[in-house]
């Protein structure tokens, strides 16, 4: 069924980015607040949060999204009242509430009505509401009068309908009565006003409230009925009766009420104090009874721990400055901060072109005033690209917290249902990262704490016997070091045992035995990534880790990156992640091979060698060489790209660059090496789509295309082919 | 012949040569015409994809229509030139024999091309323009483009 | 063109109020939060500012008082939920001069500002 709603396409999307911030703020500090129940400020944060999306969503129109948001604003505003505290399943049910809210949230993405029943959630909701104690009786207190006080204002209603038209008498005391005289004195007119205000009217109080400052400005007040102090404190009713001194004309104030909104009914008549003596005396005193008008407020009543002016503001809170942040903040499309970076790129390419040309025109036309000039300029252009690449790179990080801020939730989750106690910590949330690779790791870090969580860490029974202690703990950390970003998931459960790995590759047909006998234990273990080792079936026996291992390695070397594990049995394990700041501009080592120049991106690479003659083996029926007393198998490059020149070039020297993925060293054979700098990534296109061992191709600054090296499907096609 | 010709539609087309015959494609879909230029090979794709080069910053693929026709090979010369064109986002540089010029044909004079009229597979042909003096075969280029073909040729070389 | 000021912390609400106004022949200045609204008042004097009470770094009613400080004729008009008469109150005694209730009928702002500027 689809839905429609009283909005533009733009403003649809606004809200669902706004959305999409209070719903991710609501997750990350509804599960922090379960952790630091007294934090004020989280509360008032987590407080906003539903409150603007209940006001949103019904301004879209989205009736179901207020009214649960409604329903947990409602335990939220109760908590920070200090009417309800927060317990276990009061968060369950916050959170599953929250839950229910992402899923309206696709409705409005997708226009599509879902069939969620929201009646149970909602059910669920109140009754947590409704578990609070309310702090003061005299809400309730003011609550019950409200029968109490309908029937007066009934009465009320009733006495000026059977009074006349003319405007009933009002008593007044000997000091209001003064007012009057010396106003008549000084030439003023004194009227008896009374005003219906619409019963329908929100928030009463205040209109009744703006009503007398309107009259106000009209006159005099002498008395009025409820008085402003009753209104203040919101017990005003429908009906304001005013004793005023004016100099205006009747016709005019009574004209200036009707114009004010929810004035239903304005009586005016001339104020005539002798017959207000008179009246005082009269059986029918029209005195409007106190009453409480709470109806439309549930508890907001006046109770001491009300919402007081200067409520959020003042003292640095630290979530509010965070937000503030981000209020002054400009929204980018992605797709901009792409175009950017391609031109950033261009940019890139022209300045080393630059340098070349200058390079040439020097030894050419050596200290020419013209040439130091230009080559002035060209250096300050250079800086000046250095420096906007910097800031483009800048613009298109994201800190991983943007990434990390859902975990805590899902180990919350995971944890119980796998019935495991453990305490999950992360460390280095503003580290940043460029933002395609913050998308491509997602689904890995996700794998890799779902498989703490599940195989792992040990069930508290098994920890106790162990020695250990029954909590155990998950820590997913993220930090800059040099030119990388290293993420890190290391916990104290079972640890993998590389026999294990072994019984099972070779089980499994991966590897003969003879190959496991020779694996050292880390190569053993690196054998968790190759795919098809583990099944669900065999998954605790193995090693603790299940499905998607291969699956994690491969997301990673999508982005240039790496991952790495280090174990000890029976203590735990982290595996480390190593990734690129960023995609498109890497920093490679050039090569020639044939003539032709390759570009190897340095963070594939572990050393280079000069080769010396003869050095070249033949080992195992391939060729490699003897590198600290291991065995470094080679690739000819020429070979890897089918150069298909005649004849092989055998004398001059060689050199050999090895690279390292995954545990796997290898040793590329190349003619020489050129040197190292930037380059920016270009891909092959659409038309030629994805060739094995090819990551790209980057314009170099003569203006030929260089091909860039995929290390990571180079090494795996060898693996394959052998 | 049978059916009532609505009005008659005049576009433009490049006009080359390959391997001794004309043909023509859509200007509209032609990007520029640039001469012969170092192009960078790029290893395990179909035979008729040349490679990659530099378009002024961008990096463009590169077909050699003889081969994608099967007809048979020759030297670069110096007519030698590269239709960059462009379609559905796509952009693609086609070697050709020569660039000869830019014509107006009108619809009237174009006909579905007979079977044995080129040694190009007629699926890649639009049709036939029947000038005075010559025939120029108007080419379709998203059939000379499609990607599925190409994989098959791969799986047939 | 009379200047109105929006002032809420959720850019939708903005959205669609300065989508109203502007249609209605207004010219809408916004603000973030309480702070930018004043900062904003202060800066632009528009003709009417419609403020909303629950904002974080300044809320509703301090703003209102300080723009007051800063202009005792400023025209402000508070928009809240239906459960804050309280603050709604208070933003009234603070100087506020009128309030409309979220969500809100588009008539309903439009007479409001109309009562106001004209």
């Amino acid at each position: 069924m689809g839905l429609q709603f009283d909005a533009s396409p733009d403003e649809i999307k606004l809200f669902l980015e706004e959305a999409e911030e209070h719903l991710q703020l609501l997750e990350e500090d509804l599960v922090r607040l379960e952790k630091e129940k007294d934090n004020q400020e989280l509360l008032q944060a987590i407080f906003r949060a539903a409150h603007t999306l209940k006001g949103s969503s019904a301004t879209l129109g989205h009736q179901r999204m207020a009214q649960l948001t409604h329903g947990m604003e409602n335990i939220l505003d109760k908590v920070r009242k200090g009417q309800l505290s927060i317990t276990t399943p009061i968060m369950d049910v916050l959170l599953e509430g929250l839950d229910f809210l992402k899923v309206l949230k696709e409705e409005i993405e997708t226009l599509e009505e879902s069939d969620v029943d929201l009646e149970k959630i909602l059910g669920s909701l109140s009754k947590a509401a409704a578990g609070g104690q309310t702090a003061s009786s005299a809400a309730e207190g003011k609550l019950a009068t409200i029968p109490e006080g309908s029937t007066a204002v009934t009465e009320v209603a009733a006495a000026v309908q059977a009074a006349e038209p003319a405007v009933p008498s009002m008593a007044l005391d000997w000091d209001e009565k003064d007012h009057v005289t010396r106003g008549k004195k000084q030439g003023k007119m004194a009227y008896s006003i009374l005003v219906n205000l619409a019963e329908t009217s929100e928030m009463l109080s205040v209109r009744a409230l703006l009503t007398l400052m309107a009259l106000r400005e009209n006159g005099e007040i002498v008395k009025s009925i409820p008085s402003s102090e009753e209104i203040e404190r919101e017990e005003a009713t429908s009906v304001l009766h005013v004793a005023l001194i004016s100099d205006r004309a009747k016709d005019q104030i009574v004209h200036v009420l009707k114009e004010l909104p929810d004035v239903v009914r304005v009586e005016a008549a001339p104020l005539d104090i002798t017959r207000e003596e008179a009246g005082a005396s009269a059986p029918d005193g029209v005195t409007v009874a106190k009453t409480t008008v709470a109806a439309n407020e549930q508890a907001n009543a006046p109770l001491p721990k009300d919402e007081t002016p200067g409520n959020g503001n003042g003292s640095a809170k630290i979530k509010d400055t965070k937000i503030a942040k981000v209020s002054r903040t400009v929204r980018v499309d992605v797709e901009l901060l792409d175009n950017l970076m391609n031109l950033v790129g261009e940019l890139v390419i022209d300045r080393t072109r630059l340098a070349q040309l200058l390079g040439a025109l020097e030894s050419k036309y050596d200290s020419n005033d013209l040439v130091e000039d230009l080559n002035r300029t060209s250096v300050h252009i250079g800086r000046v690209t250095t420096l906007l690449q910097e800031e483009i790179m800048k613009a298109r990080m994201l800190p991983v917290e943007s990434l990390f801020n859902k975990f805590p939730r899902m180990m919350r989750d995971l944890s119980q249902q796998a019935g495991k106690d453990i305490e999950f910590i992360m460390e280095g949330q503003e580290t940043e990262l460029d933002r395609s690779i913050i998308e491509e790791i997602g689904d890995p870090l996700i794998h890799l704490l779902r498989n703490a969580v599940d195989h792992a860490i040990e069930p508290p029974e098994e920890r106790v016997a162990k020695g250990k202690k029954p909590q155990g703990y998950v820590k997913l950390s993220a930090r800059h070091e040099e030119n990388h970003i290293i993420i890190s998931v290391k916990e104290d459960g079972r640890g993998i045992d590389p026999d294990k790995i072994r019984a099972s590759a070779v089980k499994k047909g991966i590897i003969t035995e003879e190959v496991a006998r020779r694996l050292n234990d880390q190569e053993a273990i690196n054998l968790i990534f190759a795919s098809g080792l583990s099944t669900a079936a065999k998954v605790s026996e193995v090693s603790g880790r299940g499905v998607g291992m291969d699956v994690v390695r491969n997301n990673l070397e999508k982005v240039n990156g790496s991952v790495e594990i280090v174990t000890e049995l029976g203590k735990g394990t982290e595996f480390i992640i190593k990734l690129p700041l960023t995609l498109a501009i890497i920093r490679a080592l050039m090569v020639s091979v044939d003539s032709r120049v390759y570009a190897i991106p340095l963070g594939s690479v572990l050393e280079t060698i000069r080769l010396t003659d003869g050095q070249i083996k033949e080992i195992n029926k391939r060729e490699a060489i003897v590198v600290r007393g291991r065995v470094l198998p080679l690739l000819r490059v020429k070979e890897l790209f089918n150069h298909q020149t005649r004849g092989v070039r055998e004398s001059g020297k060689t050199f050999v660059v090895v690279v390292n993925l995954g545990g796997q060293q290898m040793g590329l054979v190349v003619d020489s090496l050129i040197g190292e700098q930037e380059v920016v990534i270009k891909t092959l296109g659409k038309f030629i789509g994805d060739v094995q061992g090819v990551a790209g191709a980057t314009i170099l600054g003569d203006g030929s295309v260089a091909l860039i090296v995929d290390v990571p499907s180079l090494v795996k096609k060898v693996v394959k082919v052998g | 012949m049978t059916e009532q010709v609505a009005r008659v539609e005049e576009k433009q087309f490049v006009v080359f040569q390959l391997s001794k015959e004309t043909y023509g494609v859509d200007i509209a879909k032609v990007w520029e015409i640039i001469t012969m230029q170092p192009i960078t090979k790029v290893p395990h794709t179909a035979e008729f994809i040349e490679g990659i080069l530099n378009l002024r910053g961008r990096v463009i693929p590169v077909i050699d229509l003889r081969k994608r026709f099967g007809l048979p090979q020759d030297e670069f010369t110096r007519s030698t030139r590269i239709v960059v064109i462009e379609i559905s986002g796509n952009t693609l540089g086609m070697i050709v024999d020569g660039v000869s010029e830019v014509l107006r044909i009108s619809s009237d004079i174009v006909e579905a091309p007979p079977p044995a009229i080129s040694n190009v597979d007629a699926d890649y042909l639009e049709g036939v323009a029947k000038l005075e003096d010559r025939l120029i075969i108007l080419l379709n280029l998203d059939k000379v483009l499609n990607k599925q073909e190409k994989i098959e040729l791969e799986n047939v070389g | 063109m009379p200047k109105i000021l929006v002032v809420d912390d959720a850019a939708f609400m903005r959205l669609r109020v300065a989508k109203l106004l502007t249609e209605n022949g207004y010219e809408v200045l916004e603000a973030g939060d309480g702070q930018e609204g004043v900062d904003q008042y202060k800066k632009n004097k528009p003709d009417l500012v419609l403020m909303d009470i629950t904002m974080p770094v300044m809320d509703g009613i301090t703003a209102v008082q300080e723009i007051k400080k800063h202009d005792p004729n400023a025209v402000v008009v508070m928009c809240s939920a239906l459960g804050q008469q309280t603050m709604v109150m208070n933003s009234v005694k603070a100087g506020a001069k009128d309030f409309i209730v979220k969500p809100y009928q588009p008539e309903k702002i439009l007479d409001t500002i109309k009562r106001f500027i004209g």
